[in-house]
């Protein structure tokens, strides 16, 4: 099932564009962003949601039930939801999209490691996966270079004999930058949602950057055409935080927030 | 913080939070590595279990069988299924093995190419290291073709290398495209034809590398061997569907056939039979000198495998991982094929007048049938 909605459509437009473009490189950038404009509207939704969940979150009404029930979480939870609801806000209503969009982004990665199939276990699981109107015979082998990178390999820039992984670093720095500047600015700087978000803005670059540089290079390839159009659609929006990106240090009203919960 | 990770962060982290009251360091740490998590998983939890992988490369030299899979490269004794040694020893994370070994003619060596994208020449009796050759910077998928004074050894990276029986490189060819197929060798020319999955068929001179000329380029991938005939004749199956009957001194071919699919293993002659199989599960035999189809049977999965003959019985097995076994004229011998639980992808081998099946399968390595499809042995590698 996964394959017949997800991944067969995926492999074979990315087949498809590869075959009119005659790059697989080209192929997997316009191919994600095709996906990233296919799920655009979901993006929007998703960010709606957010925006207007962090919106109700520094309104004076939600500050004064955290107080007043801040040893009753069971009512906490309940005055939260009548909130919620009262201001017709779905607290799951950023998750949804989400949920819609993880499945695709899963899919695209593994169509592109599908797609490249290089050995000859791949490269059968591939020719099932093929519609007729894909001349598969006439594209395999696929050309996998781009630029200095093979596709199918880990990527290194030899400079002077040395390996240099670029596209892992450039992984790593859109990764950053994308966090960085769609973090919106946190709703309450101290609570654990903002901490949290501050420690994954730390981490998740350094783990896409480290599956870019162990993995396929056509992966990283993804994840940087993932995040440039990512960022684009933010900028596109008008909804980019530019203070977040300089800003390396804790806002002031979190370390006084933790300094008063110990 | 991307789309990926806002909305969870605002709910799921809010409604976590709030349940328990966690040291707050403990729990930011546990809930970054908790999404960490769920996000790598996700990546790999629904892709294909061919990745990086491949099916089982074998030989058989005498009573010894040869299979080449995953972490090891292991001698099995064919007439009981005991294993006599394992390459390496001890399993290697960085060391792995698909690509079928090759014997050398008076049974010295042992040729091995690696995923690792190294060569080596083991001591066939005890799996002892001979020597390695390391220039490869892809792995090796097809198996070597081993002569009396040379080794040519194909790899992922485009490039044919010829070395000596020593290990020293003599030259490299290189074509457009990984090579997949081991090389044949013909005496008449002494030269070694090479097909490539860049649609191209090369003849080499087997001394210096020289092209001797090449096909235009085909209508698919050539994945297989082209086997030649006594009488000069190369046949070799494309992933075009078309088999083809090739005349190297004329270089044109005698005659083609379309298959119904991808042709990808080498195609079997026995008496005036061309014998190969397609990815639709075709087993398909013509007339050598024509092309006129004599019969046909249809399996229920791909075939990648070649055929093989034993005492005028043809067996042939599919992904499905059933076992055929067919007369020269085309008449199933068994009712019902031979089931097994697992894929056969890899050309079956004869032994100690058993046929042994390597398999891609959860436990068995290799099965071990008697003629009359009864199971000799199975052999489960030891972890």
């Amino acid at each position: 099932m996964w394959d017949l909605i997800i991944i067969n459509p995926m492999v074979n437009t990315l087949l498809y564009i590869y075959s009119v473009i005659g790059n697989f490189g080209i192929a997997i950038i316009i191919f994600t962003i095709l996906i990233r404009l296919i799920t655009h509207p979901l993006t929007v939704s998703q960010m709606k949601s957010a925006q207007a969940m962090q919106e109700m979150q520094k309104s004076k009404e939600w500050q004064e039930i955290q107080k007043k029930y801040k040893d009753d979480k069971q009512k906490l939870s309940q005055e939260q939801m009548r909130l919620y609801q009262e201001m017709g806000i779905n607290p799951f209503g950023s998750c949804l999209p989400l949920l819609i969009q993880f499945p695709i982004i899963i899919g695209l990665y593994q169509a592109i490691i599908r797609a490249l199939a290089t050995t000859p276990y791949q490269l059968l699981d591939l020719s099932k996966h093929l519609y007729s109107f894909i001349n598969a015979a006439e594209l395999i082998p696929l050309n996998n270079k781009f630029l200095w990178m093979d596709l199918s390999q880990p990527e290194r820039l030899p400079v002077f004999g040395i390996g240099i992984p670029v596209l892992a670093i450039v992984v790593v720095i859109t990764t950053y930058l994308q966090q960085k500047l769609m973090t919106p600015p946190p709703a309450q700087p101290g609570d654990q949602t903002a901490q949290m978000s501050q420690m994954m803005n730390l981490y998740m670059p350094l783990f896409i950057g480290y599956i870019s540089y162990t993995l396929a290079s056509g992966l990283a390839l993804y994840f940087v055409t993932s995040n440039v159009v990512g960022i684009l659609q933010y900028a596109a929006m008008g909804k980019l935080n530019w203070k977040n990106l300089l800003s390396f240090r804790s806002q002031p009203g979190m370390q006084k927030n933790i300094g008063k919960k110990k | 913080m991307n789309p990926l990770q806002s909305g969870v962060l605002i709910n799921l982290t809010h409604i976590f939070i709030h349940r328990k009251k966690w040291n707050e360091k403990i729990s930011q740490v546990i809930l970054a590595i908790l999404y960490l998590l769920i996000f790598a998983i996700s990546l790999t939890a629904c892709a294909p279990a061919s990745m990086m992988s491949n099916w089982p490369g074998s030989a058989v030299k005498d009573d010894v069988v040869y299979v080449a899979y995953q972490a090891h490269l292991y001698a099995i004794q064919a007439s009981n299924g005991t294993e006599l040694w394992r390459f390496p020893k001890e399993t290697d994370n960085k060391i792995s093995f698909y690509a079928p070994p090759a014997l050398s003619p008076d049974g010295t060596q042992l040729i091995a190419g690696g995923f690792n994208h190294v060569l080596y020449s083991l001591d066939p009796n005890t799996g002892s290291e001979q020597w390695r050759f390391e220039e490869s910077k892809y792995p090796y998928i097809a198996g070597p073709l081993v002569t009396e004074d040379s080794i040519y050894a194909p790899t992922n990276d485009h490039l044919l290398y010829a070395l000596d029986r020593k290990g020293n490189k003599r030259w490299e060819f290189k074509t457009n495209a990984p090579i997949w197929a081991t090389p044949t060798y013909d005496p008449a020319c002494k030269c070694i034809y090479v097909a490539c999955l860049d649609h191209i068929l090369y003849a080499l001179q087997a001394r210096d590398g020289a092209l001797l000329w090449k096909t235009e380029r085909l209508e698919g991938a050539i994945a297989s061997s082209p086997v030649l005939s006594e009488d000069g004749i190369l046949y070799f199956g494309t992933f075009g569907k078309l088999l083809h009957a090739f005349d190297p001194r004329a270089k044109a071919d005698v005659w083609t056939y379309t298959a119904s699919n991808w042709i990808w293993g080498s195609p079997l002659l026995v008496e005036d039979q061309v014998i190969f199989s397609d990815l639709s599960g075709n087993v398909i035999a013509l007339d050598s000198k024509n092309g006129a189809e004599r019969w046909k049977i249809a399996t229920n999965a791909a075939i990648t495998a070649q055929p093989i003959v034993y005492q005028n019985v043809i067996y042939i097995g599919n992904e499905a991982g059933e076992l055929y076994a067919i007369d020269l004229q085309g008449n199933l011998i068994w009712q019902q094929p031979k089931k097994f639980d697992g894929k056969i992808l890899t050309t079956a081998l004869v032994a100690d007048e058993i046929i042994l099946i390597p398999l891609v399968a959860k436990d068995n390595l290799v099965i071990a049938i008697n003629q009359d499809g009864g199971q000799a042995w199975a052999y489960q590698p030891v972890k």
